[in-house]
């Protein structure tokens, strides 16, 4: 995983390489570009704040390094900190900026010539702008900035060979001083005033209308409000009911357990069960093909439950993201997460920890407040359970009544709420208020969607193969020489006694806290199985929802926000955890 | 004088122009997203005790309400 340490160890050059910046204002596109630059995939998404992090590629002998969006360098918020470093490294600046808000983008072109660096200025969304009648005056505008112009359209590829020409060629210029002793507000004023000298709109402030415009319909408070139910609904039913239960029936139940199953037994059985290994009852036979087998669950688990899970979700996850949904739920939120301490914004960490509560404890950091950084990061590590937990809690919880499935929604949201509540009421601090730019709503490019959904699933399988191989080797040799007994022995007060399930419910455990994902397997399988009465189910899904976070999400949370709140984090989650199981046992049962 | 109002009391559909915003802090980073007194916008909507939605020329920007009711602004005929 790309962090920040590592991301500005990768900064310091290597001797003899150029590095260019990428350098813009967020959602101009600088991704796309990085992208038909380099041919490195830089993740891209109709939202601001994707890229919070450096992602490094090369194009001919330059290191290019694609930024965080900022709007000004002022250095006040994380995202312009850590753009502000890789500019103090780079030898030379490309700024990208959105034809459509060419007046906005200027003010960030004025400050980076300030820098004194050699740059120059990529002007992107040019079919947005022929869309829209606007028309550049470019000789006039490489006039005033005296630094050369490249207008493109990223996503269309016009305009990317001129300005990997001009990039190869090294036309980049250093800027005049002129603008140097100007402050913010002379800023905002002289790009404002370059930006209508060189634009020419064919009708005067035409309505801006986005592909969807579906705007009128989202800012309205209950038709808004319903919408975004709507899709949340729609996004369930398509992942937890038609592809978990359905595909899962085929690639779980036909291709793995039948086809493959038969195949690998017929092939290896007769070697893992030599004599001289011991025959039948063979360690070896037991490791690879048995119960916990390294070649039968794992590959099952991995391939057969979480795989198509995971992709599928993703692919409708990514499709939503892009269309420029998650802004919009931040604005319908907003006057709700002030309750939390946090504002709207906020919704765009918490959204994409639906996705990998990892990648959206980073994604914390487009938040403006250190408390706010905090409560997100609270929020998620506790109460946001991540791609593949979701999928199995939504196939395992469709197939509860009505009834305990309201039961498992209000407690959830419940405990969410009481703990937004508390995190606002105990720690110090104002909420700052909302103030974003919504992204147009964009039909999402299909290419980018999958791409993005191979790029999340190759990381999840890269992710969860060693661990998952570990728990099958731990769960074999507890198998093997009758060890379970004993850890449902010592289990017992726990799961029987405090919760009241099952006493296999502790190898569960014991797999959710190697991995999430692999607890969620097995909580599939052992539902598949029979072994829950509904009233256990939703015990199960609860402590599952709330149960500590994987490894690779506490690395992030001690690196993000100390080990002091990293480490009170965890236990807490814990104890909430099983105290809200313990609570709905008595409630249930 | 111009009669001055919140930016919550402008009605969704009305031209304005911001006139003043007072807290330095919104008003720094307002001007890097191209936002500064003198700005024209159209008012799209308010929602109930959340954000007011603006169109500042291409941009569609969300000010929460702590913000929207301490922002002054003007009513301008459509330009």
């Amino acid at each position: 995983m790309n962090t920040t340490k590592t991301a500005i160890k990768e900064l310091s050059p290597d001797k003899g390489t150029t590095t260019i910046a990428l350098v813009g204002n967020p959602n101009v596109g600088k991704s796309v570009f990085f992208q038909k630059l380099t041919g490195t995939y830089a993740e891209v998404s109709n939202y601001p704040g994707t890229t919070v992090d450096f992602t490094t590629g090369y194009f001919d002998q330059f290191r290019i390094i694609d930024t965080p969006g900022v709007y000004s360098l002022s250095g006040r918020i994380d995202e312009e900190k850590v753009t502000l470093d890789a500019l103090k490294s780079c030898d030379f600046i490309i700024n990208i900026t959105d034809v459509t808000v060419l007046s906005r983008d200027l003010f960030l072109t004025l400050s980076l010539m300030q820098l004194g660096k050699p740059m120059l200025l990529v002007v992107n969304m040019m079919d947005e702008a022929d869309r829209l009648g606007i028309q550049v005056d470019f000789a006039l505008l490489r006039e005033t900035l005296q630094i050369p112009v490249y207008p493109i359209a990223a996503r269309t590829g016009r305009g990317i060979i001129q300005a990997k020409y001009a990039i190869s060629a090294q036309h980049f210029q250093s800027p005049s001083p002129d603008f140097n002793a100007m402050d913010a507000p002379e800023l905002r004023v002289t790009a404002d005033r370059m930006a209508s000298k060189v634009t020419r709109q064919r009708s005067m402030m035409a309505p801006a209308k986005s592909v969807l415009d579906l705007d009128s319909y989202f800012f309205r408070p209950f038709l808004g409000l319903f919408l975004v139910s709507f899709l949340m609904c729609l996004f369930y039913l398509i992942i937890g009911k038609l592809v978990a239960q359905h595909l899962i029936d085929f690639t779980e139940g036909y291709l793995m357990k039948t086809l493959y199953y038969s195949k690998i037994n017929a092939l290896l059985g007769p070697l893992f069960t030599l004599p001289a290994l011991g025959g039948e009852d063979s360690f070896l036979n037991y490791l690879f093909l048995g119960e916990y087998g390294l070649l039968t669950m794992v590959p099952t688990y991995l391939f057969g439950l979480l795989l198509p899970m995971i992709f599928c979700f993703y692919i409708v996850f990514s499709f939503l993201e892009d269309l420029g949904i998650l802004p919009r739920i931040s604005v319908l939120t907003d006057r709700f997460l002030r309750y939390f301490g946090l504002n709207g914004k906020a919704i765009i960490p918490i959204g994409l920890g639906f996705g990998c509560v990892t990648m959206a404890l980073i994604s914390t950091r487009i938040l403006e407040s250190r408390r706010e950084r905090v409560i997100a990061s609270i929020l998620l590590a506790i109460a946001v359970p991540c791609s593949a937990q979701f999928v199995v809690i939504a196939s395992v919880a469709s197939t509860l009544s009505v009834k305990l499935l309201l039961f498992y929604v209000a407690v959830v949201s419940l405990v969410f709420g009481i703990i937004g509540v508390a995190c606002n009421l105990l720690l110090p601090g104002k909420t700052t208020a909302l103030f974003m730019v919504l992204p147009p709503l964009r039909f999402p490019s299909m290419i980018n969607v999958l791409q993005k959904t191979a790029r999340k699933t190759k990381q999840f399988l890269s992710d969860a193969g060693l661990l998952f191989l570990l728990g099958g080797l731990l769960f074999s040799l507890l198998g093997y020489y009758n060890g379970f007994p004993v850890l449902y022995h010592m289990m017992a007060p726990l799961t029987t006694s405090l919760l009241g399930l099952p006493e296999q419910t502790s190898g569960l455990f014991l797999f959710s806290m190697l991995k999430r994902d692999l607890g969620a397997a097995q909580l599939h399988y052992l539902v598949a199985q029979g072994l829950f009465t509904p009233e256990q189910t939703v015990i199960i899904l609860l402590v599952i929802t709330f149960f500590m976070p994987c490894f690779a999400s506490l690395a992030v949370l001690f690196q993000e926000q100390g080990l002091k709140i990293g480490s009170f984090l965890f236990v807490v989650g814990i104890v909430i955890s099983f105290g809200i199981g313990a609570m709905a046992a008595a409630v249930l049962t | 004088m111009k009669n001055l109002y919140t930016m919550r009391e402008s009605r969704p559909g009305e031209w304005v122009r911001i006139s003043s915003i007072q807290d330095p802090s919104v008003r720094t980073r307002a001007l890097s997203l191209g936002i500064g007194e003198g700005s024209q916008a159209l008012c799209l909507a308010h929602l109930p005790k959340g954000p007011s939605i603006l169109r500042f020329g291409h941009q569609k920007v969300a000010f929460g309400f702590a913000l929207s009711s301490h922002i002054l602004i003007e009513r301008i005929p459509r330009p």
